[in-house]
């Protein structure tokens, strides 16, 4: 889970999908996922996981370090499938399917959306205790991560995490991670004092534009919007299955145009998101 | 472990849900509400270091460590649900762990958490200074980790249904044999590589306990890094600040 990176994507990329609105994003993202939930359909589940791919292609990050990152579920949800093995291989497709496909919508919004953005949004939402603590959790979590990779260099430097020497890494590792906690509870305290010198009283004031609609909108929440009316069509209009192929097809082709308008545009000079 | 989306069934998403709903309810609540204002920060930057903290993968076996019981002792209960749930959001939008699905997961690491601060303490008042401060945390942690593994047991037990398998009637692309057809014409075209494989109308055959083997064998070397961890940071912390694990003094710790 390369947290900085994807923060890095999310801040530094301008693709079409970057500018539409953390509004948009998040309801194109919840009308996705219900899509993954309601379909039972296979070869659907696999044209929208198609179709989020082309969605990460468009907004020029690396496709397969995007699909690496949202791979990890498929390992728990092996897991469960197990329990639900029926001699089929339909059954643990479907269910693979389903949480790589719903992590994929989630890391297609997180790599295109800056968390302030995402915040905003959300605080509308939740009790202001969580909101705010949400916030102080991501502001805090790059100065941690930065203070983490120091002190394993540190580590490393000092012999201190060797190869095959798991007892005595551990040990180690374990006083690295007791110092982070130390200087975290340092941070923390330094926080404490800030936000009461500025009279906080429960709500951190926050400041970002997150209902501002652009054109950019349009794609993300059009395309989510026909994906999951297809896809409700497929499952309860008699007789639309025997045309799920052609959504599938459509899937694909929309990926290989996606990569086709990429590749011209890398060869026309147009830089990509990477790291 | 996280639970993943679309492998539980609506009951069970809405109900955990409610209940994490309730419980941050509770934990908010004053006379709490103070002391939750008042220690914001702490929640905040120690849902952090446990991020921080999974974000470090232990290479070969692919195991991130959690910290939620080191989190849960420095915390206390009420914190420590917040901080469970404030992870788990986080978590779901990397991709790590379901969005629909953050209930149930706020309430398999809130009860790592809770159940660790609670033992802790228990250990602490029972042993007094005869065992030192990192192997209880150790012990704890394996105790508080097995719990919450055979809880994500039960709830799957409770889900075993169908997640949705599509309905039987024929497709052009057909999920319960991976074929192909041709719509428009018959027998035309026609690919069926795992043909007369599946019945995707047949109820699933639950297999509960070959699951819980399974969990519960991989889940125990992941107790044992976490136990291992957990007392090292327990111990350190222990002797540099012992009133974060709940020591009034440097002579309680490890």
């Amino acid at each position: 889970m390369d947290i900085g990176t994807i923060d890095l994507w999310a801040v530094s990329g301008r693709s079409s999908l970057h500018r539409a609105s953390a509004l948009s994003k998040l309801l194109a993202a919840g009308l996705l996922v219900s899509a993954v939930i309601v379909t039972g359909d296979v070869f659907v589940l696999l044209a929208i996981y198609l179709v989020i791919a082309a969605g990460v292609v468009v907004a020029r990050l690396p496709l397969a370090r995007v699909l690496t990152i949202a791979a990890y579920p498929a390992l728990f949800a092996l897991l469960f499938s197990i329990s639900r093995w029926t001699g089929s291989l339909v059954e643990p497709l479907l269910i693979t399917g389903k949480a790589m496909t719903a992590a994929a919508v989630m890391v297609l919004l997180i790599t295109t959306t800056p968390y302030p953005q995402l915040f905003a949004v959300l605080r509308r939402f939740l009790p202001a205790l969580v909101s705010d603590a949400l916030l102080i959790t991501y502001r805090s979590l790059f100065i941690l991560l930065e203070l983490l990779n120091d002190l394993l260099m540190s580590l490393r430097l000092r012999g201190g995490l060797t190869k095959r020497r798991y007892l005595h890494n551990a040990r180690n590792l374990a006083a690295g991670l007791g110092l982070l906690f130390v200087r975290a509870l340092a941070l923390s305290e330094q926080l404490h004092d800030v936000l009461r010198l500025r009279g906080y009283s429960g709500r951190i004031a926050g400041g970002v534009s997150w209902r501002q609609t652009t054109r950019h909108d349009i794609f993300p929440l059009g395309a989510s919007l026909l994906i999951l009316t297809a896809v409700l069509f497929f499952r309860y209009a008699p007789g639309a299955r025997l045309y799920n192929g052609y959504f599938l097809l459509a899937a694909i082709l929309s990926l290989l145009a996606a990569l086709l308008v990429s590749h011209r545009r890398g060869a026309a000079g147009l830089g990509r998101v990477s790291r | 472990m996280h639970i993943p989306d679309g492998v539980m069934p609506l009951w069970i998403i809405v109900l955990g849900w409610v209940v994490t709903g309730v419980l941050l309810a509770l934990c908010m609540a004053s006379p709490q509400r103070r002391d939750v204002e008042a220690r914001l920060p702490l929640l905040g930057i120690i849902s952090a270091v446990m991020l921080a903290a999974m974000s470090l993968e232990l290479v070969p076996i692919g195991y991130h460590l959690n910290l939620t019981v080191v989190g849960g002792i420095v915390l206390g209960p009420a914190l420590a649900f917040l901080a469970a749930f404030v992870v788990n959001l986080v978590l779901a939008f990397f991709g790590h762990g379901g969005i629909t699905v953050v209930g149930l997961n706020t309430l398999l690491i809130g009860a790592e958490m809770i159940l660790g601060y609670y033992l802790y303490s228990a250990g602490l008042s029972l042993l007094g200074g005869r065992l030192s401060a990192g192997l209880l945390a150790a012990g704890v942690t394996v105790l508080a980790l097995a719990t919450s593994t055979l809880l994500m047991i039960g709830i799957v037990g409770l889900s075993n249904v169908n997640p949705g398998v599509a309905s039987p009637e024929a497709a052009a692309v057909e999920p319960s044999d991976l074929s192909f057809r041709n719509p428009f014409g018959e027998g035309v075209v026609s690919w069926s590589p795992f043909a007369g494989e599946a019945d995707a109308g047949a109820p699933p055959r639950m297999d509960l306990a070959t699951f819980a083997m399974l969990v519960l064998g991989l889940g125990a070397v992941g107790w044992v890094i976490e136990a291992l961890i957990t007392g090292g940071v327990v111990s350190y912390l222990a002797a540099v600040r012992p009133d974060l694990v709940r020591l009034t003094s440097r002579a309680g710790g490890s």
